[in-house]
């Protein structure tokens, strides 16, 4: 009897968390998307009149550490979906 | 100065190597040592067929052109493939279900298997890629320029994009059009593909870490120089920051070539997991050094220097031979291993959708029983893969080869991303029709050329000065590079824009104003229920086609051995010795899903149906279907009422049942009760009976016993009429006769009956 309840607790809590990483999966891309998009509500340089704008080389320190980011998490993302084999069928 | 025949030495004897790593690919596979090959590593090589000569040579020019504007084709594939979970994982279990070969067959088949959406797919997909195959072409012959400045040699620069395109149409051929099961996938092409994605890696990493550590000071000066360049301050527009994301992002979904590697050769889903965070780092470590050289670049090379070969030039002008051989090995992996893709899957389409179609037609009725299909199949691959280079190769000489690398990618971009809207409507939206899809991409796939395409090829080529001056047929709102008079916006933004709204437009009215035919419903079902297991029934009539043709039309289309081998398994798997198994519905569908790997989608079904004697499906066979349904459902229902009617029965049944054992019970009781009643009169009639028998008795008690005997008689016929009665059965009691009696006249008979002696 405690092991088929074990069992049965184990099998609710996998499939909770399956469902987590599914809605984190589908949610990452968003968030990609969202943080690619930033750069556009910077001021550009001929926007901000004699102060210079967003320089190029904050630009491109922001865009590599978002992109780096994304990458990590779909990284961990993807090695618990294989793991808990989350949205099979 | 490395000297030109040297570089072709080079060359020849790279393209040696990979011609090896193919064979060696394809023997490993067939000895059954390609397990390893099949590894998510492998697949995310495969997908960097992306990053072509654009990325290794163009993306350093578009940098030094537009700064960080660069990143937009990098992020947005980014985008997809982090969202795999969303899209692609879709697309991969669709085309593995329905077996698709291609992304015309994937909207041909998902839209009702039609042929003409096939070949209109088709046709796009060819137009959209040649100028990126010119693309290629182009890169490769200024590369050659590049070292051929002052040397002199047997090969002139002139014709070298001539050399490359027949190279590379005797590699593809050799490679591509081997196995004609698309299914089987091209190891050799994959593999060699894979070889080329660390070399173009390595390379640009090579050069990258070159320019920064070797002649800039690391990071800190790139840093420096990066804020003192042309190229500072932010400057990427607004509409061209987002729209080339999407623009991207669109393309590499829609991209013939992508969706080959991608979805096609995918042989496992899991693979996707992987490609999903290990290719954003493969785009990331490509453009990791894009800037730093592209500065670095604009800062030391003279001015005037084209910015696309800086990741050529700077090497050779710093005397780095070694490394100028290697980034010159790396550009040439980029654009040949494009080619060879782009090549495969439009040839495979341009078969499967335009020539096999418009042959068996032409041939009629007879032609898949006398006919060799394969060899046909086989053949206008091969032309097809000839001529999709040959149209490269024009569209590099007629275009003149002047524009920038990044502007002619853009174009092939916004020419396949009109695919999009067809493809995503298709896979999630159950009520997208065949007529939508069509209006959509005509409208899509018109406005891009109007607005980009034609114009792309210069003033007077295919549209007149007069035109983009002043509109078509003089009209000032259809001016090709300001739709409806709106000015200003940036070119590509503008075609973009316009194409993608229109045809989504498009698409989304012809679809709610149009049925959908009844096949189309069945694959809009299949489609979108791609993630619930099973498949609905595709109407293949049992015993229409008979199992001997079919193997002969099948050893024709996919080998001998091949189809033999499937009859087999087939036959086996029904309990059957031999090669022929019985044609039922499921053998049908299965042999139509893997003919589909070979021909399409829709010719299979067409040929299946040619073999099958007429017994595909139409809307009759289909409305048959649904009066059988509508049979089987009333017969049902009948049952069902029936079972109702007898689980009553049972029910009373089972009442009946217990009202017997109730009545047994009280019969049981009645009787014990009744045979007291009935002994207690016998007994006084028998005793009186006797005494009237003996000689001794009173003369006067005579009478009085034989009046006690009447009395006890009477009783007993009283009692007797009372059992007869069946309401004593019933009730369980007897119903008492209720009289005035006097309690005198009782006792006196009681006493009488009791003391009588």
């Amino acid at each position: 009897m405690g092991g088929d309840t074990n069992e049965k607790l184990t099998r609710d809590a996998n499939a909770a968390r399956a469902q987590r990483l599914t809605d984190a999966a589908l949610v990452l891309p968003f968030v990609g998307i969202v943080l690619i998009l930033i750069p556009v509500i910077w001021p550009a340089a001929d926007a901000v009149d004699p102060a210079p704008g967003t320089s190029t080389s904050t630009a491109l320190i922001y865009l590599f550490l978002v992109w780096l980011g994304l990458i990590g998490f779909a990284a961990i993302l993807a090695n618990l979906i294989k793991k808990f084999g989350a949205g099979r069928g | 100065m490395l000297s030109l025949d040297l570089l072709v030495l080079v060359s020849l004897i790279y393209v040696a190597f990979l011609f090896g790593v193919a064979f060696w690919a394809e023997r490993a596979v067939d000895a059954g040592r390609g397990g390893w090959m099949r590894t998510p590593l492998i697949y995310t090589l495969s997908l960097s067929i992306y990053c072509t000569a654009w990325t290794f040579y163009g993306a350093v020019g578009y940098a030094a052109r537009s700064g960080l504007e660069f990143l937009t084709i990098y992020l947005g594939p980014t985008a997809v493939l982090i969202g795999w979970w969303l899209i692609l994982r879709r697309l991969v279990r669709i085309a593995r279900a329905e077996r698709i070969t291609s992304i015309a067959d994937l909207i041909s088949s998902r839209f009702g298997k039609s042929a003409f959406l096939g070949g209109l797919v088709t046709v796009m997909a060819v137009v959209g890629t040649t100028p990126y195959i010119a693309l290629q072409l182009q890169s490769v012959t200024l590369s050659v320029s590049a070292f051929a400045k002052d040397a002199q040699s047997i090969v002139s620069t002139s014709n070298i994009a001539l050399w490359i395109a027949a190279g590379l149409t005797v590699f593809t051929i050799i490679f591509g059009t081997r196995n004609l099961d698309v299914n089987e996938r091209h190891s050799g092409v994959v593999m060699a593909i894979a070889v080329e994605a660390i070399v173009k890696l390595l390379a640009l990493l090579a050069v990258g870490a070159f320019v920064v550590w070797g002649l800039a000071g690391g990071v800190g000066d790139v840093l420096t120089r990066i804020d003192a360049s042309p190229i500072s301050q932010w400057q990427v527009s607004t509409g061209r920051w987002v729209g080339l994301t999407f623009l991207s992002a669109a393309a590499f979904l829609c991209l013939p070539r992508m969706f080959q590697v991608m979805v096609v050769e995918n042989s496992e889903e899991s693979h996707l997991a992987t490609a999903g965070w290990a290719f954003p780092l493969y785009l990331l470590l490509m453009s990791l050094f894009v800037i730093p050289i592209a500065v670095v670049g604009l800062d030391i090379l003279p001015a005037g220097s084209n910015p696309d070969l800086f990741v050529l030039t700077l090497p050779l002008s710093a005397e780095q031979n070694g490394l100028a051989m290697l980034a010159f090995l790396g550009g040439f992996s980029s654009a040949t291993s494009m080619v060879i893709v782009a090549a495969i899957a439009l040839s495979t389409m341009v078969s499967n959708h335009i020539v096999t179609p418009i042959w068996l037609r032409a041939r009629g009725q007879g032609a898949i029983i006398s006919g060799d299909v394969r060899s046909v199949i086989l053949i206008s691959r091969r032309i097809s893969i000839a001529g999709i280079l040959g149209l490269g190769y024009l569209y590099y000489r007629v275009s003149g080869g002047g524009a920038a690398l990044a502007s002619i990618g853009l174009i092939s971009f916004a020419g396949v991303a009109q695919i999009l809207p067809a493809m995503l409507g298709g896979v999630f939206w159950r009520g997208a029709t065949r007529v939508g899809a069509v209006a959509g991409l005509i409208c899509g796939f018109g406005i891009w050329s109007f607005t980009m395409f034609l114009p792309s090829f210069g003033p007077e080529v295919l549209i007149s000065q007069d035109t983009i001056d002043h509109g078509l047929w003089g009209l000032n709102w259809l001016r090709p590079t300001a739709l409806f008079g709106i000015q200003g916006l940036d070119t590509v933004v503008h075609a973009v824009l316009w194409s993608m709204l229109f045809n989504t437009f498009a698409f989304v009215a012809g679809s709610i104003f149009s049925k959908p035919s009844p096949l189309e419903r069945v694959q809009a079902a299949q489609f979108i229920s791609a993630f619930d297991s099973g498949s609905a029934a595709r109407g293949w009539q049992r015993g229409a086609a008979d199992a001997e043709d079919l193997l002969i039309m099948t050893q024709r289309i996919m080998g001998a051995q091949q189809a033999q081998r499937l009859f087999r398994t087939a036959a086996q798997r029904q309990g059957k010795q031999g090669y022929l198994p019985d044609p039922t519905p499921q053998f049908l569908e299965t042999l139509e899903r893997r003919l589909a790997g070979s021909v399409g989608a829709a010719t299979a079904h067409a040929m299946l149906g040619q073999m099958a004697g007429g017994a595909s499906v139409t809307v009759e066979d289909l409305m048959a279907v649904a009066d059988e349904t509508a049979q089987i459902m009333e017969y049902s229902n009948q049952l069902e009422a029936k079972s109702g009617e007898l689980t009553n029965t049972a029910g009373q049944l089972r009442d009946a049942n217990e009202k017997l054992m109730k009545l047994s019970i009280q019969k049981d009781a009645f009787l014990s009760q009744i045979s007291h009643e009935l002994r207690t009169p016998m007994t006084s009639i028998r005793a009186f009976s006797e005494i009237l028998q003996d000689p001794d008795l009173n003369s006067g008690d005579g009478p009085k016993y034989a009046m006690i005997i009447q009395d006890e008689t009477q009783r007993l016929t009283r009692l007797l009429d009372d059992l007869l009665d069946l309401s004593v059965l019933e009730n369980g009691q007897v119903t008492l006769d209720l009289q005035p009696v006097r309690l005198r006249d009782i006792l006196d008979s009681a006493q009488v009956s009791a003391n009588v002696r």
